[in-house]
């Protein structure tokens, strides 16, 4: 047996000298675990539903386009050479890609009309980048010949539903105005109404004809896992000559994503500071109770020759011991609350309806990472060793005279 | 000279910064087997002279020579060393850890010393022995009555083998059959064991059984010899 059993022994048995302070210290320390899981795993929640409504909207995992092209623009900026890019993106390992040409336009229908962005996919691949093929409640998916798929709410709005007809006003690749009649192939709902009004798709084929584009797409979008997205994007820039193409990854599409995401980050950053100040503030004084409590004990200890840095190691113990308690009882009841939330999550759907990064779901889920999980539990440690150390090093000075005296 | 005290004197700040001196210079030294009492009133010094002896306590001025080491340049952690060889410190009362057993409190001080499990054991069992409380080894310091407490903070003294044992007023909360007991205890260590015992007591009963006598009377040494009728 060496001291350092004898020392945890005597922790420990402090510890049960006055259960009641100790049950209320290791309840607040597990109380500010038990939030800082809760809401990290909300968080990581928030963020893989950001992450997985950018990338299963439209934006895919990453982007090609030719140098220069920039959303949105009525004149069509061809991608140069689609066949070169999707070998570039197969020999990265890729098989989720597909070929898209987008153009803004205008869609009329009777005495109604509103601008729209018209992209023309790939029927049979789109829907192994982006998911609005999952999100179809009436009609098909646009086949070739079939017709376009535009939102609910759209359809809502122009009072039309599946085999009605629409017109589409654009712009052509040689710059002329064109327009067509087209029948209503589908109707799709994503949980972004905003983003269902506006976004209308047909097969590529049928669009490169409307446009008098034929052959032209304008972008691929591929989808990898997100922990490879800066490997592959890396990857193809090396095989793609920048002077021709730009690679642009999920991130960079949506940088107000990314964005969101660190502020995200920094405000939990604060709020975990603030909680664990008050843990902390809650061990000092429970400590620093403890300590005038044994002034006697601490001056006998001194006197009969514990050194110093013995008494504070003690007292830190003491305290670790209540932080691994608390660990412990915080744990089994953050796993359990993220469980649950992670089962059954948080309707948001009256915050969320209108919110681009709730496109997916409107219910809030908790993930929990393992990284997470043992960084909380490493916080609350060190909190309490942290906590400890004041009171400690008081008690490692006090004159062992002086506290023999004390009554 | 197993302790000497050169000029040792001791002043507290106390109230609004006013000293109050507690010890006036004193000069005294104790060598190796003496049996020594200091005596006098409550509020003579004796506590804050033994304090000064057993190094748990710094003076205001002099110096403190124990075991031929000048103290007054040591750190906390080295007083603590020097201590732990040297000095077994008994109080008057509440000296033990309570949450620790009278076994646990004395194997302590052994654990600092670092010996091994073995060793420690049999230096508890006996000197739990050698104090009447062999029985009692697993017993917590709530468990224990008074005299046996006092009994048990004397093997936590002796255990380690000090060259001086400084007791302060040892049997001042016992009754006097408990007391007589405990200084027959450090009377036997003294002649058995040769261990140099320093105590104080304003108890004529106690005074009465040392060898030597230092009387104190507000802070100062008033007499110094053998007791009297002694």
């Amino acid at each position: 047996m060496t001291l350092m059993p004898l020392t945890l022994r005597i922790a420990l048995r402090n510890l049960r000298r006055n259960p009641r302070r100790s049950f209320y210290t290791i309840a607040a320390i597990a109380f500010g675990l038990l939030c800082l899981l809760v809401f990290q795993s909300l968080k990581v929640g928030l963020h893989r539903e950001m992450v997985a409504s950018t990338i299963g909207l439209d934006a895919g995992s990453l982007q090609i386009h030719a140098r220069g092209y920039q959303p949105n623009l009525a004149v069509l900026k061809p991608l140069p050479d689609p066949a070169k890019v999707e070998a570039a993106l197969r020999r990265t390992g890729c098989t989720a890609f597909a070929r898209r040409l987008k153009t803004p336009a205008l869609l009329l229908a009777g005495k109604e009309s509103s601008s729209v962005l018209l992209s023309g996919i790939e029927p049979g691949r789109e829907p192994r980048v982006t998911f609005i093929a999952s999100k179809v409640v009436a009609g098909a998916y646009p086949a070739a010949g079939a017709g376009v798929l535009i939102g609910k709410p759209l359809a809502k709005a122009l009072e039309v539903g599946v085999g009605d007809k629409l017109t589409l006003m654009a712009q052509s690749a040689f710059g002329r105005p064109v327009y067509r009649r087209f029948p209503i192939a589908g109707i799709y709902r994503s949980a972004l109404a905003s983003f269902d009004r506006s976004h209308v798709y047909l097969s590529l084929g049928d669009l490169q004809n409307f446009l008098d584009a034929k052959g032209v797409v304008t972008e691929i979008a591929a989808r990898f896992p997100l922990s490879q997205v800066a490997a592959k994007a890396a990857s193809l820039r090396r095989a793609l000559p920048a002077a021709q193409y730009n690679v642009s990854t999920w991130q960079k599409i949506a940088p107000d994503v990314v964005q969101l995401i660190s502020l995200n980050d920094a405000t939990m950053g604060v709020l975990i500071v603030i909680v664990f100040a008050i843990v902390a503030l809650g061990i000092v004084n429970t400590m620093s109770m403890v300590v005038f409590e044994r002034f006697r004990e601490l001056g006998i200890l001194a006197a009969i020759g514990t050194s110093p840095g013995r008494l504070v190691a003690m007292i830190v113990l003491e305290s670790g011991c209540l932080g691994l308690l608390a660990a412990a009882v915080g744990t089994l009841l953050g796993l359990g609350a993220c469980w649950w939330l992670g089962r059954y999550g948080i309707d948001l759907t009256a915050f969320t309806s209108h919110n681009q990064y709730f496109a997916t779901s409107h219910v809030l889920k908790a993930h929990l990472l393992v990284r997470d999980l043992v960084a909380a539990n490493l916080i609350t440690l060190a909190t309490a060793l942290v906590g400890g150390l004041y009171p400690a090093w008081k008690g490692a000075r006090l004159e062992p005279a002086r506290a023999v005296r004390h009554v | 000279m197993l302790l000497d005290l050169n000029q040792v004197s001791r002043t507290y700040a106390r109230h609004q910064g006013v000293p109050v001196t507690a010890l006036h210079p004193v000069t005294l030294a104790v060598g190796p087997g003496e049996f020594v009492c200091l005596a006098g009133p409550s509020g003579s010094g004796k506590t804050t002279l033994l304090n000064l002896m057993g190094l748990i306590d710094a003076p205001t001025t002099g110096t403190v020579t124990l075991a031929g080491q000048p103290t007054h340049c040591l750190s906390r952690r080295a007083a603590a060393r020097l201590r732990l060889r040297t000095v077994g410190l008994v109080f008057q009362e509440h000296n033990l850890i309570p949450v620790l057993s009278a076994f646990e409190n004395i194997d302590y001080v052994l654990l600092l010393q670092g010996l091994p499990a073995r060793q420690r054991r049999q230096k508890v069992y006996h000197i739990l022995d050698l104090v009447g409380l062999g029985d009692l080894a697993d017993r917590r310091p709530g468990e224990l009555s008074g005299g046996q407490q006092q009994r048990v903070a004397i093997a936590r003294a002796i255990v380690t083998a000090p060259a001086l044992i400084l007791a302060d007023e040892p049997t001042a909360s016992l009754d006097s059959t408990t007391g007589r007991g405990v200084m027959d205890l450090l009377r036997r260590l003294n002649r058995e064991e040769g261990i140099t015992c320093v105590f104080s007591s304003h108890d004529p009963r106690v005074v009465g059984r040392a060898d030597r006598v230092i009387t104190l009377r507000d802070g100062r040494i008033v007499g110094d010899g053998r007791p009297a009728g002694g």
